[in-house]
């Protein structure tokens, strides 16, 4: 079952690299249609997912290298079952929000994707370590490609940050795999690399307490660049910026948590000592990160890194959880109690719901931020400020983005909300301070997501001529009936120079210069665009039309502005409306981790005790 | 002075005895052999033009001699010496004869595109590699110091003349020329070591010499016979391009023919490996533990050193010889590994892991300058510019060349990576993390020029002219090579058993010498 649904992609992108002929349409139906298969697999997996049973589920074990002891070992549990359904949503809409938006290259943009989904499940599922970390490098190819290839204007300088920064880390990974391999043989009893095996044989005796320490430096440098954790983020707002739209959705979406995974699957249970004599480091780390993370988001000029910068502090989110659920349970000289132990899964199952709900909500705001980019050509803030008011141009997708835009800074009600409360909770358990430290992130995530809101969807305040705006409203109705794109061309200097006489010449030069580009890339792709979008915008919102009011807005002269098209409507509004379901019924999402979560909690609990044992003993 | 007289007498008195089995043992050697004269010869009889299917008849040979050493490694599992202890038939002798003789079979697929356009006879360049790749075959077979010499000696002088085939290129006569002096330099510290060897122990067979060493008070204490293995590290860290004795490496590569450049990364450097390993466990392995840190020493230059300046390349095929050093450099790490440690488990681990990664880097240096010679044919430079765009103009050679570069950054699903992950595994298990880390800092340095060439080839536009004047040709035979090198690359990546078995197999012999030492 997870061999079909980690290989579907797989047989997909085969398919698509062998299809003759030119027809860029197969190759989107294909890549469509395996990522539907992939969802659709995902799904069932989830739906059937036992969720108060203990242990990993839909187990595959079969013999792979035997002289090394690797396996093939497929596995899922709540934690994993949650990212692979993530991971099969998301990928879906990326090849829902590529549908247009990439012309060159489609067969290789398409095979690289679907690789990139290969290993991306493979790696939730993955439950031997030789397989894991096959399928870890195996994303980083594909994904530098996207970059590489479709990205923006720096994208060779961001591919190469992107692969050696990342590279780094997991070499330094392979080597603690590999003294991890050596250090668990005399406690397994043979040579394995299966991960449930060494975890479960190193609950029992535990591991050297210096290698401990060690191995959870190498592990955590591989994991924490993946995150990626201050001060190791500076590759991910480059590869941002400069990676497509789908791209940033899913290196936002599911890639990060890659490094969160890793963080829970190794660090904490099999260096749990470890784990909590670095949850300081680690909740300092953490807490950096995300105040860091939202006051550099807040001088962001362009969209895309504000978003990426967002995503750091969110991030650390995820850390600051995890760690003060594994220091809650180092417990202050023996005074846990199993109780407590269970009751402070709170922070860890407030991880990872941040990390489920950041998937959803940075994934749309990514997606957002190309829809606009795809229009405009620009992700300047200022440029788009003084250029149009999306808002009216674009009522639907001003909404759901907005709903976005509310989730992400933690609107009760939305997703994004329920996460932070628990690690709010569980960070206060352990030091009213934290908690203090971190809620200020919520101030800021409001003052900069609500900032770039106003700037990008209300334009400049104050700019408001309704004379410019009726002189000019005929052209601006008659091109949203489909004037030919030459002749929106035709009309553009006229409307320029009207605006000119309001504004300085400088701007107006910049923007007829949008403007005119716009309008001839129009042309190539009058077979989307003219879509509409398929009224299921009426359930998010009601009351706007479609109608253009009056607007100060340059580009209602010339060039074509429609809302959301169809496939940009499938892939935003389904997202809109399970971040509101997930954060309405957070208990769907907790289910699963809960028997996860009390399960490693008591694993490390338990672990703690053998080895405090162990030392007085030794002492004695 | 007495006690060499005796030992003298001693050899005297060993009378060589020849049967039947003997020359049964030697069978892949004999059909090279046989093949290599047959090509001399009807090369003189046919006419120019067909001398290309010269090439079928090197590639039968080579099959025939991978036929037949396979048939003696299934079913003669022992170790059996012949014609006096020079030879040894065991599992490591055959597996390194099987890898020499796929490096042969490869280059055959890739000489003749480059040597008919530039005139250079292929009827000799075959016959001279199928000598060179006798010479390895018997450097890996053999159980004796003069047997190592002659062999080694058979391969270093058909190199120097590949080297110098493109008669008509200055580079290519002055690589020879370097190579030449710089070679024979060499050969001439490793003889002068095997006299001190021969010297102290009173014998060139290996097994005798550890016999001597075990049994006489002291000697392994003796400062002469570190002498003896310290020249002969130098002479073989020459032919394996180690670091500090690398200077030759660039010019010759650069200067040679690229199918020869190619065949010296991989043959005569293996044959190295071979002779090293024969010698130092086989012959002396009371001094091992003593040239630990020091290889391992080597082994930190060696990486870094041909990573570092590789960065700096603009000729890809500069480039790939010091790529080639670095990977002489992981090598080394699996060697010096071995020294580290007493347990023969381990010992087997760290000597296996040697045999996999030089037969791994055979299929992804030779699937890399095989295309390195498909674009320099086309293009008519090695330069990292002449790579601009190849996968608009050759989609296939593109992401061959782009398997086989991920392979040698090694990165997982490739060969490349399983070959990084034993050697390392090696390493750490016998206490060398810090030597691991260095390496896994340096393939991450090797990612650099690496990912330089991907990019070049996928993300470099290239004109419509150029384009035009590059339609691409179909070339049968380096497409065979290119598919087998990914094919190989491929598999030993996702399913590598067969061929760990086998590497294991291969090290098997020389754990049973140390281990056999050890009882007495």
């Amino acid at each position: 079952m997870l061999s079909l649904m980690t290989y579907t992609p797989l047989i997909g992108a085969l398919i698509i690299m062998v299809l003759p002929g030119r027809n860029n349409n197969a190759f989107r139906w294909i890549a469509l249609l395996t990522t539907a298969i992939n969802f659709g697999l995902s799904l069932y997996t989830t739906l059937s997912f036992v969720r108060n049973q203990a242990g990993y589920q839909f187990e595959e074990k079969a013999d792979w290298i035997k002289s090394i002891g690797a396996g093939y070992h497929m596995g899922v549990d709540g934690v994993s079952v949650l990212m692979v359904q993530l991971d099969g949503l998301l990928f879906l809409i990326a090849v829902l929000a590529s549908w247009g938006a990439i012309q060159n290259r489609v067969r290789e943009y398409f095979v690289a994707l679907l690789l990139l989904n290969v290993g991306l499940v493979g790696v939730f599922c993955a439950l031997d370590f030789f397989l894991f970390y096959i399928f870890w490098e195996l994303v980083l190819i594909p994904m530098a490609i996207l970059i590489g290839v479709w990205g923006g204007a720096n994208r060779i300088y961001a591919a190469y940050k992107f692969f050696i920064y990342t590279l780094v880390g997991s070499l330094l990974m392979l080597v603690a795999i590999i003294a991890l391999y050596f250090q668990a043989q005399p406690m397994v009893g043979r040579f394995t690399l299966d991960i449930v095996e060494i975890t479960n044989a190193t609950a029992k005796s535990p591991l050297n307490y210096t290698f401990q320490i060690l191995a959870f430096l190498a592990f955590g440098s591989a994991f924490a660049i993946k995150v990626p954790l201050w001060p190791f983020h500076t590759w991910l707002p480059d590869a941002h910026t400069e990676a497509p739209t789908a791209g940033s959705v899913i290196l936002a979406g599911v890639m990060l948590k890659m490094g969160c995974y890793g963080f829970i699957r190794f660090n904490l249970p099999l260096f749990p000592d470890a784990s909590k004599d670095l949850a300081p480091l680690m909740i300092v780390l953490a807490l950096i990160a995300i105040i860091y993370g939202a006051m550099v988001a807040l001088v962001q000029p362009d969209m895309k890194r504000l978003v990426a910068y967002s995503s750091v502090s969110h991030m650390g989110f995820v850390i600051l959880g995890l760690f003060t659920f594994a220091y809650g349970l180092g417990g202050r000289s023996g005074l846990t109690t199993d109780q407590l132990l269970l009751r402070n899964t709170q922070a860890f199952e407030g991880a990872v719901f941040v990390m489920f709900a950041h998937g959803l909500l940075t994934g749309g705001l990514f997606l957002g931020v190309g829809v606009v980019y795809e229009r405009l050509h620009t992700r300047d803030i200022k440029t788009i400020q003084n250029t149009t008011r999306v808002a009216s141009r674009m009522p639907v997708y001003a909404t759901v983005f907005l709903l976005f835009t509310m989730g992400s800074l933690g609107l009760p009600g939305i997703a994004g909300f329920v996460g932070e409360f628990l690690v709010m909770q569980g960070a206060f358990r352990v030091n009213g301070w934290i908690a203090f430290v971190a809620s200020f992130v919520i101030i800021y995530a409001a003052i900069y997501l609500l900032w770039l809101f106003q700037r990008v969807f209300f334009g400049k305040v104050g700019d408001y001529d309704p004379a410019v705006a009726e002189s000019h409203d005929e052209h601006g109705h008659g091109n949203a009936h489909g004037v030919p794109a030459d002749d929106a061309h035709s009309n553009q200097p006229g409307a320029a120079a009207g605006h000119g006489a309001t504004s300085d010449p400088q701007e107006s030069r910049n923007v007829a210069a949008i403007g005119g580009e716009h309008s001839g890339h129009d042309t190539n792709r009058v077979g989307t665009d003219s879509l509409p979008e398929a009224g299921s915008g009426d359930e998010v919102h009601s009351g706007h039309g479609h109608g253009h009011h009056a607007d100060p807005d340059i580009l209602a002269n010339g060039a074509h502005f429609p809302d959301l098209n169809l496939a940009e409507g499938l892939a935003l509004i389904p997202l809109a409306v399970l971040s509101i379901v997930v954060g309405v019924v957070p208990v769907i999402v907790l289910d699963f981790l809960t028997t996860s979560g009390s399960q490693l909690a008591i694993a490390m609990g338990e672990h703690s005790n053998k080895l405090a044992a162990i030392i007085s003993l030794i002492g004695k | 002075m007495s006690f060499l007289t005796q030992h003298f007498a001693q050899i005297s008195n060993v009378r060589p005895t020849f049967t039947g089995d003997d020359f049964i043992r030697v069978l892949p050697e004999f059909i090279v052999l046989l093949m290599a004269v047959l090509i001399v010869i009807i090369d003189l009889f046919i006419p120019k033009r067909s001398r290309p299917l010269l090439g079928y008849l090197a590639i039968l040979g080579y099959a025939g001699g991978i036929v037949a050493a396979g048939a003696l490694y299934y079913y003669s599992n022992s170790q059996i010496t012949s014609f006096s202890g020079m030879f040894i038939r065991d599992n490591f002798s055959s597996f390194f004869e099987i890898l020499f003789m796929i490096t042969g079979i490869l280059i055959v697929l890739v000489t003749p595109s480059y040597s008919l356009k530039r005139a250079i006879p292929l009827g000799e360049t075959y016959s001279i590699q199928a000598f060179s790749v006798l010479g390895m075959m018997i450097v890996a077979a053999s159980g004796d110091l003069m047997a190592i010499f002659v062999g080694i000696e058979l391969t270093s002088i058909c190199s120097y003349m590949l080297t110098a085939f493109a008669r008509n290129d200055r580079g290519s006569a002055e690589g020879a020329l370097k190579y030449f002096l710089l070679g024979i330099f060499a050969t001439a510290i490793l003889v002068y070591g095997m006299t001190w060897a021969f010297g102290m122990t009173g014998s060139t067979n290996l097994a005798e010499i550890n016999k001597a060493i075990a049994t006489t008070p002291n000697l392994s204490t003796d400062p002469g016979l570190t002498f003896a293995m310290l020249l002969m590290v130098v002479g073989f860290g020459f032919k394996i391009a180690a670091v500090p004795f690398h200077v030759w490496t660039p010019d010759a590569y650069e200067g040679a023919p690229t199918p020869v450049a190619a065949f010296m990364s991989v043959g005569p450097k293996a044959a190295g490996f071979a002779a090293l390993l024969r010698v130092m466990v086989q012959g002396l392995p009371a001094l091992a533990a003593q040239w630990s840190v020091i290889l391992a020493v080597l082994a930190v230059l060696t990486m870094t050193l041909g990573n570092v300046v590789a960065i700096a390349q603009t000729s890809v095929k500069r480039m790939l010889a010091y790529s080639s050093i670095a990977h002489t450099g992981y090598i080394i790490v699996g060697l010096a590994s071995y020294l580290n440690t007493s347990s023969p488990e381990r010992q087997k681990d760290a000597i296996s892991s040697v045999l996999i990664y030089s037969l791994i880097y055979v299929f992804m240096n030779i699937g890399a300058f095989a295309i390195l010679i498909y674009v320099q044919n086309r293009q008519g430079g090695a330069d990292v510019d002449d790579f601009d765009g190849l996968a608009s103009w050759a989609p296939a050679a593109a992401l061959a060349m782009a398997v086989c570069l991920v392979s040698l950054t090694g990165i997982p699903p490739t060969g490349g990576f399983l070959g990084k992950f034993y050697v390392f595994r090696a390493a750490i298990d016998n206490g060398y993390t810090w030597l691991a880390i260095v390496g896994v800092l340096n393939s991450s340095v090797s990612a650099f020029f690496y990912l330089r060439i991907i990019y070049t080839m996928y993300f470099n536009p290239v004109s419509d002219d150029v384009r035009r004047r590059l339609q691409p040709t179909g070339n049968t035979l380096i497409a065979a090579c290119m598919t087998i090198a990914c094919i190989a690359i491929l598999i030993l990546g996702i399913y590598p058993d067969p061929a760990l078995n086998f590497a294991r197999d291969g090290a098997n012999p020389l754990v049973q010498v140390i281990r056999s030492a050890a009882g007495k």
